[in-house]
């Protein structure tokens, strides 16, 4: 860069500047500017949040309903009984499968439900089976002869664990070992 | 802002508004886009003048206008309103130096705006580079390279650059 050229750069923005304008009550349209400003702004970011609610609120409502079945008619929203569920037995009746506390060599006797009571399905022992079975089926598994509820008798309920038709559970030499599993 | 902040405020803009406004002209180089420069970088400092007021405000002002005229949006606004009369080619008038002034006018008002500031800060101002980089917020080096890129460009612009050293 050369001296003259540099002086007339000098020069020619000296005379520049002073043609510059004379500005007036510039205090006052600039406080006006710098409030409108910050209405925008105010008004940018509140229009943002409005945004950003308008667009995720259906995302939000569908990831719920993702994990809830929403029912069309609330009023019968009421889940109903499946007929193909189990129906727990009525207090009154013991459980099917008990382990006899007079007899600890063979816990998996059943104990015979009364008469007219559902027969139940071979289950673990202590879980109660719901299925009922039709009376008069005989028991495969033969109760203890000390116990007064004989599966022999008629008006006792069938044993839960299902034999063959030609077993008997009467029989005095001794119950076959129980197919109920532990 | 209570009525002796703006007081103290209003007594700074009487005072300094004239040569600030000269800034803006020269970094604008047209009246309207100056007062406008002026007046976007006062608007800016007033929410900050309590806090800026017992520093230095019209350093700050300045730091404001200047990096409000390199600024993106302040670009895109200026590429819709152009002013007219800039890019006239200046033709060889034999009366003197006014055509070279003439030409080196228009040359300015050529050169890209972060260019034209750094011009006006080293010729106008008088700033060492070191204060211009700390004020454009850019290193020591990018204000030497676009020194350096300005002149060049208006060497070229110049009609008759030669006539200038026979002149001298």
């Amino acid at each position: 860069m050369s001296d003259p050229f540099e002086g007339l750069l000098r020069s020619t923005l000296t005379d520049i500047a002073e043609e510059a304008p004379t500005v007036r009550d510039s205090l006052t349209r600039a406080e006006r500017r710098a409030r409108s400003r910050r209405r925008n702004t105010v008004a940018a970011g509140a229009a943002g949040i409005l945004a950003v609610l308008v667009i995720g609120a259906p995302f939000a409502y569908a990831s719920r309903g993702e994990d809830t079945v929403i029912s069309p008619q609330p009023g019968t929203s009421v889940p109903q009984p499946d007929r193909s569920e189990p129906v727990p037995a009525p207090p009154a009746v013991a459980s099917p499968v008990p382990i006899s506390p007079e007899d600890p060599t063979r816990p998996d006797s059943a104990v015979p439900a009364p008469p007219g009571v559902a027969s139940p399905v071979p289950a673990a022992p202590g879980t109660p089976s719901p299925v009922p079975a039709p009376p008069g089926v005989a028991s495969p598994v033969p109760a203890d002869p000390a116990d007064p509820a004989d599966p022999a008798d008629p008006s006792m309920p069938a044993s839960p664990v299902p034999a063959p038709p030609d077993t008997r559970s009467d029989d005095p030499a001794g119950p076959p070992p129980s197919p109920v599993r532990r | 802002m209570d009525e002796d902040e703006r007081a103290v405020l209003a007594e700074f803009v009487a005072s300094r508004a004239p040569a600030l406004i000269r800034v803006a002209y020269l970094l604008t180089g047209d009246r309207s886009s100056a007062e406008d420069l002026f007046q976007s970088a006062l608007s800016k400092i007033i929410p900050k003048w309590r806090s800026i007021r017992h520093a230095d405000p019209e350093g700050y002002l300045r730091a404001v206008m200047y990096r409000e005229q390199v600024s993106w949006w302040r670009r895109l606004r200026r590429r819709r309103e152009s002013p007219v009369g800039v890019h006239e080619p200046v033709v060889a008038d034999p009366a003197g130096g006014t055509d070279l002034r003439l030409a080196l006018r228009a040359a300015l008002w050529q050169l890209p705006p972060a260019q034209r500031t750094v011009v006006v800060l080293r010729y106008y101002e008088d700033l060492p580079e070191a204060q211009v980089a700390e004020l454009l917020g850019c290193s020591v080096g990018t204000v030497r390279s676009r020194t350096h890129r300005a002149v060049t460009r208006l060497r070229q612009i110049l009609p008759d650059s030669e006539l200038l050293e026979m002149q001298r």
